[in-house]
């Protein structure tokens, strides 16, 4: 038997975002996450520790990153909201149970 | 943007205005700066009026520049507010909630989950929509003045 052992870098890129993450706000995180994924960046965090509103536009920013990245082999995962009121978008639509949710570093 | 008193806002039905919407609905609620029973009655009427706006802008007006007016009433067991826009009728009962996932689509399942009752009328070719929003159980009443008020679970 031979073992090989090989290491690897796994690249995540983290984006911190805070204020309101609506259906103004909502197209520059789109694109920031589709940017990063199109230079190959496919596994990214999404910290909404600080974030205070979330809506339908900004659920569907994430809901499409989170796609294509998937797509391209990686995830986007997410820091869950401070904010009981800025996390019950993701309740109210089950994708609190969809997005992999991680401890804020 | 006009304030006409703290009961009435007219915004333009552009996604920017409807961040004017939770200020006025502190105002409504006579909401401070202290924890309120009345913050959670307020955080979901935003929700649910900013998707609603929202809506108005996407599909009633299809993005051509108009206003939308909302008119709120407090009594002693919520908050009722009336959204009027001239957009196209539409009827909510046409739209399913998804049943898959997708990016877009959520704005009315939304808008039914956070409303005890979400109605609309259509009158002098304006769309009437009533969304009402009951204070939480035992938490609180509102007073006339539109204070939400704890009960502190007292009788």
């Amino acid at each position: 038997m031979e073992i090989h052992s090989t290491t690897s870098t796994v690249t995540v890129v983290r984006l911190v975002v805070d204020g309101r993450l609506d259906a103004e706000a909502a197209p520059a995180l789109r694109d920031a996450i589709a940017a990063h994924i199109e230079r190959g960046v496919v596994n990214l965090v999404v910290d909404l520790t600080s974030i205070s509103f979330v809506d339908s536009a900004g659920l569907a920013a994430l809901v499409s990153g989170m796609k294509r990245s998937r797509q391209a082999g990686g995830d986007l995962q997410l820091v869950r909201p401070t904010s009981t009121a800025a996390f019950r978008v993701f309740e109210l639509t089950q994708f609190d149970q969809i997005f992999r949710f991680v401890d804020p570093t | 943007m006009t304030f006409h008193g703290r009961d009435e806002l007219i915004i333009p039905a552009t996604p920017v205005a409807t961040r004017l919407i939770r200020p006025w609905l502190n105002a409504v609620l006579d909401l401070g700066h202290e924890p309120d029973p009345a913050s959670d009655l307020a955080s979901r009427a935003e929700l649910a009026l900013v998707e609603h706006c929202n809506n108005v802008a996407l599909h009633g007006y299809a993005g051509e520049e108009s206003s939308i007016r909302l008119v709120a009433q407090v009594d002693d067991d919520g908050l009722t507010v009336t959204v009027i826009d001239s957009g196209v009728e539409f009827d909510p009962r046409s739209v399913a909630d998804p049943d898959e996932i997708q990016v877009h689509g959520y704005g009315l399942m939304i808008i039914r989950k956070l409303t005890d009752e979400f109605d609309m009328s259509r009158e002098n070719d304006s769309n009437q929509w009533r969304l009402r929003f009951n204070a939480p159980a035992g938490a609180a009443g509102v007073d006339c003045g539109g204070k939400v008020r704890n009960n502190g679970g007292n009788p």
